[in-house]
């Protein structure tokens, strides 16, 4: 039961591992902790944790390598918290298999609201067939219909699946490489053009104003997200 | 352009023109004699002497003066065909046709020296202005060695090489240089003794000519002649003054250098002082009142009730995060400025660049009215997302600290050409018109800065490198109706490809 709500934080800073641990502790889950690459491996094996959060600068292995070798053992969630200059790096900790990533400094409200989402993500009991709703938004998939706050939006079938797919990952942040994959296929990733051309246009749908936007949030050189409330 | 004087006729040109004048005098006389006086004849033999004394040496001259006088003699003073003593007056007459011939070919002489003389000079200037064009085209100092050199050997028709003393005052001999040991410790000996070498065998004319600099020589220029040329005086001087000018440019070179090597030495230093004194006031400011209220709160014996405790927990979270943006805008700063950054550029939309910066601004603009005016169809630009967000974000953070609470902030883009054009204004008092320019500036700070706003008089500059590193420009000016306006260009992405259709049926 408690195993449900264990949380594994693996990072080198002493200061970092209590805040974050004494934030989660306050929402009564469960928090271990590892201070290396290889000991946070270790206790993803043996305490099998709900979820882990990750720092990528650390001492014995490149954070990234981490991500891909937890991917291997298995789908436990992973959150990468890294520094602010480090696009490049969060990019590819997504790319690789990681759920979201949080930059430092860590505010604690946004942190707690990226956990939930994230563990809500990941939950196995998701309806597929039925309506799916993220906050205002609701889509039919199978009808490929939308609504923004009760009121039916005409997408193109390009658009509801850019939507629907960043709906199904609401609060975390979906890279350009992933959503080209999901909505063009494979041979298309490197085309952002479109993945532009097509969110500016599902915003002047779906947003009241659309340089301001309530749900697709933009996440300069990394990719979108859409907007949960807290 | 080589004029005729110039060259010296030869003696045997000089006697059969002397012979064909002669025979010339000698009909003239002989047609006319019948009519003129025998002192009028003589006049015809004396311009045939001067004519020839003007075009011909001195001994040709007088050679011919002689002859004159004998044919005349022979031919005219009575009686006629057998040589006569001549009269007074022949006699005087024949002595001036002699002094005329003498002088009138030393004059000329002397001119056709001149005249060669001031054509060498001409020459020799030419070169030299040739020579200094070409030294001033130059900036750097291998590039000046490089065509001084090839210069000079157009000019001599000689092989040239130039040797550089180093810091050291050694001269430098560079392992590729063609010179052998010999030649090497020839200029060695005139680098040391500060004097031109000159050394002349069978098959060259070695020249070492020292180029002497303001305090000492810089330098040795190396010329090497075939075959026995380049021993003339002339050649000499044009060598000390092609020694001289490239000297003179070798030195304005590495002074130029000195200039500005003591510049950077100097706009370090003050961006050092610059950034001593804003690590020292902005971070320690924050900084205390963090340890302050951290302290304050950890006590374990004080009895602070739970708004004060809310209170210095709000002053630690402010202050950490005041700290983290100028951290943050340090670092931007500094990796604009070393110039070592590297642009990750992708195809962004503008206005989702403006969306996400302006919803990390959410608490701080509160309800000022915030005017977007973005086409629909603004294209794409090529951009560093990250660094035009930072830009965006300065320029931003900038209105929001120089305006009163609740007044609006605009937004406005546009495309020219193969820009896009972004400017922000705010309803502020403005940017003066001195301070224009100066607000990019590294840690300027505008008048209406407060000490302790957390500014530290970057934000601008780093908009402004932000800027520049993507080729494009930044202005500040004033808004139509008060208050301040940053404009920047950014680049327009190429177009869409055509392959995947836009358009498509609704679903």
């Amino acid at each position: 039961m408690s195993k449900a709500r264990t949380v594994l934080i693996v990072d080198d800073e002493i200061q970092m591992r209590r805040t974050l641990g004494a934030a989660l502790r306050g929402q009564s889950y469960e928090v271990i902790e590892a201070a290396t690459g290889t000991d946070g491996l270790l206790k993803v094996a043996s305490r099998s944790p709900r979820m882990v959060l990750l720092d990528l600068g650390l001492p014995d292995m490149d954070g990234i390598e981490v991500v891909r070798r937890i991917r291997a053992q298995g789908d436990v969630p992973i959150i990468v918290i890294s520094v602010r200059n480090d696009e490049h790096n969060q990019v590819l900790a997504l790319d690789s298999g990681a759920n979201d990533y949080i930059t430092k400094p860590v505010r604690e409200a946004a942190f707690l609201a990226r956990v939930r989402a994230v563990l809500r993500s990941v939950e196995p009991h998701r309806k597929e067939s039925a309506a799916f709703v993220v906050g205002a938004l609701r889509i039919d998939p199978t009808q490929t219909r939308a609504w923004v706050r009760g009121i039916e939006v005409k997408l193109t079938r390009t658009e509801f699946r850019l939507l629907s797919a960043l709906m199904h990952e609401a609060g975390r942040v979906v890279t350009h490489q992933q959503l080209l994959r999901q909505v063009w296929g494979a041979n298309q990733s490197h085309e952002i053009q479109y993945l532009r051309v097509y969110m500016k246009q599902l915003r002047e749908k779906i947003e009241r104003e659309p340089a301001r936007p309530e749900f697709l949030l933009t996440s300069p050189g990394v990719g979108y997200r859409i907007k949960i409330a807290d | 352009m080589r004029p005729m004087t110039a060259t010296k006729p030869s003696n045997a040109q000089g006697i059969v023109w002397s012979l064909v004048t002669l025979l010339a005098s000698a009909l003239i006389s002989y047609l006319v004699h019948p009519y003129a006086a025998l002192s009028d004849l003589i006049m015809i033999y004396l311009l045939g002497v001067v004519l020839i004394a003007i075009r011909f040496s001195m001994l040709v001259s007088l050679a011919t003066a002689v002859l004159s006088i004998l044919s005349f003699d022979f031919l005219f003073i009575p009686p006629a065909l057998q040589f006569a003593f001549p009269d007074l007056k022949s006699v005087i007459t024949f002595c001036v046709m002699l002094v005329v011939a003498g002088v009138i070919s030393k004059l000329n002489q002397r001119l056709r020296e001149e005249q060669a003389a001031s054509h060498r000079n001409e020459q020799t200037t030419l070169a030299l202005y040739r020579l200094a064009q070409d030294l001033n085209g130059a900036v750097r100092v291998d590039q000046l060695v490089a065509s001084a050199t090839r210069h000079i050997e157009r000019a001599l028709n000689a092989r040239a090489q130039v040797l550089l003393g180093d810091v050291d005052g050694n001269l430098s001999a560079e392992p590729g240089s063609p010179l052998s040991a010999k030649e090497l410790g020839l200029a060695r000996d005139a680098w040391s003794r500060c004097e031109a070498v000159k050394r002349c065998d069978a098959a060259t004319t070695q020249v070492y000519q020292p180029l002497l600099g303001l305090h000492r020589p810089v330098g040795i220029l190396c010329v090497f002649f075939p075959n026995g040329r380049g021993d003339d005086s002339d050649t000499i001087r044009l060598i000390v003054a092609f020694a001289a000018q490239l000297a003179s440019a070798v030195e304005r070179i590495s002074l130029g250098t000195a200039v500005q090597h003591a510049q950077v030495q100097i706009e370090t230093e003050r961006t050092r002082n610059a950034l001593l004194s804003t690590v020292s006031h902005d971070l320690k400011t924050p900084l205390s009142a963090i340890v302050a209220a951290g302290t304050t709160l950890f006590n374990e014996h004080s009895e602070l009730d739970a708004a004060t405790r809310l209170e210095l927990s709000h002053t630690i979270v402010e202050a950490a995060e005041r700290l983290d943006d100028l951290v943050t805008n340090l670092l931007s700063a500094t990796r604009l400025e070393s110039g070592t950054i590297t642009l990750t550029r992708s195809v962004e939309a503008l206005d989702e660049l403006l969306g996400a910066v302006l919803s990390r601004f959410v608490e701080r603009l509160g309800a000022r009215p915030v005017k977007i005016e973005i086409p629909f169809s603004l294209p794409l630009i090529f951009v560093d997302p990250k660094l035009i967000e930072l830009v965006l974000i300065n320029v931003v953070e900038n209105a929001l600290r120089y305006t009163p609470e609740g007044s609006a902030l605009y937004f406005e883009a546009r495309q020219v050409g193969e820009e896009v054009v972004v400017s922000v204004a705010d309803e502020g008092e403005g940017i003066s018109e001195a301070e224009r320019e100066k607000v990019f500036e590294k840690f300027f700070r505008g008048r209406l800065a407060r000490s302790n706003d957390g500014g530290a008089g970057l934000g601008l500059m780093i908009c402004r490198a932000a800027v520049r590193a993507h080729g494009g420009w930044i202005v500040s000016k004033s808004r139509p109706g008060g208050g301040a306006c940053i404009e920047f260009s950014l680049p327009v992405a190429e177009k869409l490809a055509p392959n995947i259709p836009l358009t498509e049926q609704h679903a």
